[in-house]
C-alpha cells in the first residue's frame, strides 16, 4: 500500500498546527519532527518508558503509541507549555528543589506525568493501592505516587528524590 | 509499520459500516494496544477506523458527545 498522507491540525501549547504527514507519524514524532518540539523524549517507543508523556485533555497519553491523526484538535499540553513565562509550573520547581533527576532525559515525561497524576488524586480516582476505592480523599503517600506514576521509567534511579518532588508539588493536603 | 487508510467515524451505524466494508479493517480507540502491535509487524489493518470521539453507547459518559476542544459534556 502506498503511503497515505493526511493533513492535520494539532493544537499544541495552546498553538494551532496544521501538518501534512503520514498517517503513520505518531504524535510523538509530529511534536518532534514536524513542530521542532523536542522536549518530549523518545525512548523505547513502545509505550513501556513514559520518556514520550505529553498531556492530551489534561490527561496523560504516551505520545509514541498515538497517531498524530488521531489527535486532530484535541488540546495537547507537552512540557514546554507547563511554565508562564519565567514562572516555572509547581511541578517543574519541585523537580529542582528535590534535584529529582540525574541526566533528565526522563523528566519531560515525568513532569508530564505528575501534573496529571495531581490532578487525577484530587478528583479522587483511585489507584491499585488505594484502600478505600470509593473515598474521595486520597492521600499522596509514597506508595500512592510509586503506583501513580510507574508508568515512567528512570534509568539512573532518581526515583527516591522524584518522589518527593511530586508529593510537594501536590501540596501538604495531598 | 505498514501503510493503512485511516477514517474518522462519525457515528456508531457509521463505524459499523466501515467496518464491514473492509475485512482487514480494526477500531482505533487511543491506539495503546493497536499501534504498538502494528509498529511490530503483529497487527497490519487496512483501513483504521477512528472511534475515539463516539459517545460510549453505556457505561461512563453514556448519552454524552464528545467535544474536540472540550472533552465529554451532557449533550
Amino acid at each position: 500500500m502506498t503511503p497515505v498522507l493526511r493533513t492535520a491540525t494539532l493544537t499544541v501549547n495552546d498553538e494551532q498546527y496544521v501538518i501534512e504527514c503520514d498517517v503513520r507519524t505518531s504524535l510523538l514524532d509530529a511534536l518532534r519532527e514536524h513542530l521542532g518540539l523536542t522536549g518530549s523524549k523518545k525512548g523505547c517507543d513502545h509505550g513501556q518508558c513514559g520518556a514520550c508523556t505529553v498531556l492530551a485533555d489534561g490527561r496523560r497519553i504516551n505520545s509514541c503509541l498515538t497517531l498524530a491523526v488521531a489527535q486532530h484538535g484535541r488540546p495537547i499540553t507537552t512540557v514546554e507549555g507547563l511554565a508562564r513565562g519565567d514562572e516555572l509550573h509547581v511541578v517543574q520547581q519541585a523537580f529542582i528543589d528535590h534535584d529529582a533527576f540525574q541526566c533528565g532525559y526522563c523528566t519531560p515525561g515525568q513532569i508530564c506525568s505528575a501534573v496529571a497524576m495531581i490532578d487525577e488524586a484530587a478528583a479522587g480516582w483511585p489507584s491499585a493501592v488505594t484502600d478505600d476505592v470509593a473515598g474521595s480523599d486520597i492521600a499522596l503517600n509514597r506508595d500512592e505516587v510509586r503506583e501513580r506514576m510507574s508508568g515512567n521509567l528512570c534509568r539512573c534511579g532518581a526515583y527516591a528524590n522524584i518522589i518527593p518532588a511530586v508529593q510537594q508539588a501536590a501540596g501538604p493536603g495531598a | 509499520m505498514k501503510s493503512f487508510a485511516y477514517e474518522v467515524a462519525i457515528a456508531v451505524e457509521d463505524a459499523v459500516h466501515k467496518l464491514g466494508s473492509d475485512s482487514d479493517a480494526a477500531l482505533l480507540g487511543g491506539g495503546t494496544n493497536l499501534v504498538d502491535l502494528m509498529k511490530l509487524g503483529a497487527a497490519h489493518p487496512s483501513l483504521l477506523i477512528d472511534i475515539a470521539a463516539l459517545p460510549p453507547a453505556c457505561g461512563r459518559g453514556a448519552g454524552r458527545r464528545h467535544c474536540p476542544h472540550r472533552g465529554w459534556g451532557f449533550q
